[in-house]
């Protein structure tokens, strides 16, 4: 491997996702040329400094979790439970996308385990 | 801790508590990196919410060729372009730039990173962006991008002269 080619690889180096592959030519070339060490520690350097300016933007608003449960569970219309606090049977109808799934669960000690989701009632 | 694949099979199997946990993984991450496609913060949100529901709905049709976040991250790009399209028919100008207003104190090299990120050609900063924040390898910017191998090492080798340039 020359100069050109380790340099091609430095930044996934740097990033850690270098497919191990390449890894082994890539540390030998390393081993022995001061110049692509060097430009390593830079390389590593600048994704350090990519991923902490990165971290510095904010994040997903408040609220967006909400929103996107909403639209996963749609608004619902009814439900029905069935059973006691040891195991139990629920049933839910809601409205989502303009359609009306239906869907049911299996209660368990608290533990709920989907059973089925039918994306019925077109508009 | 379960990994992405194991929460993606729960989630397909409609555990919300496994959503959840992958939602906590990925929506900080998908915003950020669409913030850098899109500049703004609405439509950054706008997709990850779209980019969620698409997971919700798609998870048992992961065939695990991918990584999960590289999945994810496809949506996500999808998502944002469709919505680019969507902007530009309304001529609408992006709403932001990446640097956080004032930068001062320990934000002032992030702020200086941020300016020269948001300096290169948009086809550098995402490959920039997906390998040293996001994480991925050449191989997945590749599958994600559409394009070569050697054009994602091509992007990163011009993008880091360019960074460098500007910050020293």
């Amino acid at each position: 491997m020359n100069c050109r080619e380790a340099r091609e690889l430095l930044p996934w180096l740097a990033a850690g996702t270098l497919p191990p592959e390449e890894m082994g030519g890539l540390l030998a070339h390393l081993a022995g040329c001061p110049a692509c060490r060097a430009e390593l520690a830079q390389e590593v350097r600048l994704s350090q400094e990519v991923r902490a300016a990165m971290e510095s933007l904010p994040g997903a608003p408040k609220g967006t979790w909400e929103r996107v449960l909403a639209r996963t569970r749609g608004i619902p219309i009814g439900k029905l439970e069935l059973g006691s606090f040891l195991v139990g049977l629920s049933f839910g109808l809601s409205l989502r996308g303009g359609r009306l799934p239906l869907s049911g669960e299996l209660e368990v000690l608290g533990r709920k385990v989907p059973l089925f989701e039918i994306e019925g009632g077109a508009r | 801790m379960a990994d992405d694949r194991e929460l993606l099979s729960l989630v397909a199997a409609r555990d919300e508590a496994a959503f959840q946990r992958l939602y906590g993984r990925y929506a900080d991450r998908v915003f950020r990196y669409v913030l850098t496609l899109l500049r703004d913060h609405h439509l950054a949100e706008e997709v990850v919410q779209e980019t969620m529901v698409a997971v919700w709905r798609g998870a048992g049709s992961f065939k695990g060729g991918s990584q999960v976040s590289t999945w994810i991250f496809g949506i996500a790009r999808n998502q944002a372009h469709a919505l680019r399209r969507r902007e530009a028919r309304g001529a609408r100008e992006p709403e932001e730039p990446l640097v956080l207003p004032d930068p001062a104190g320990p934000l002032e090299r992030e702020g200086r990173v941020l300016a020269a990120l948001e300096g290169l050609p948009p086809e550098q900063r995402e490959v920039v962006v997906l390998a040293f924040y996001e994480g991925l390898s050449y191989r997945e910017i590749a599958e994600l991008l559409g394009v070569p191998e050697g054009t994602v090492k091509s992007r990163m080798y011009f993008a880091k002269r360019k960074l460098r340039e500007e910050l020293t």
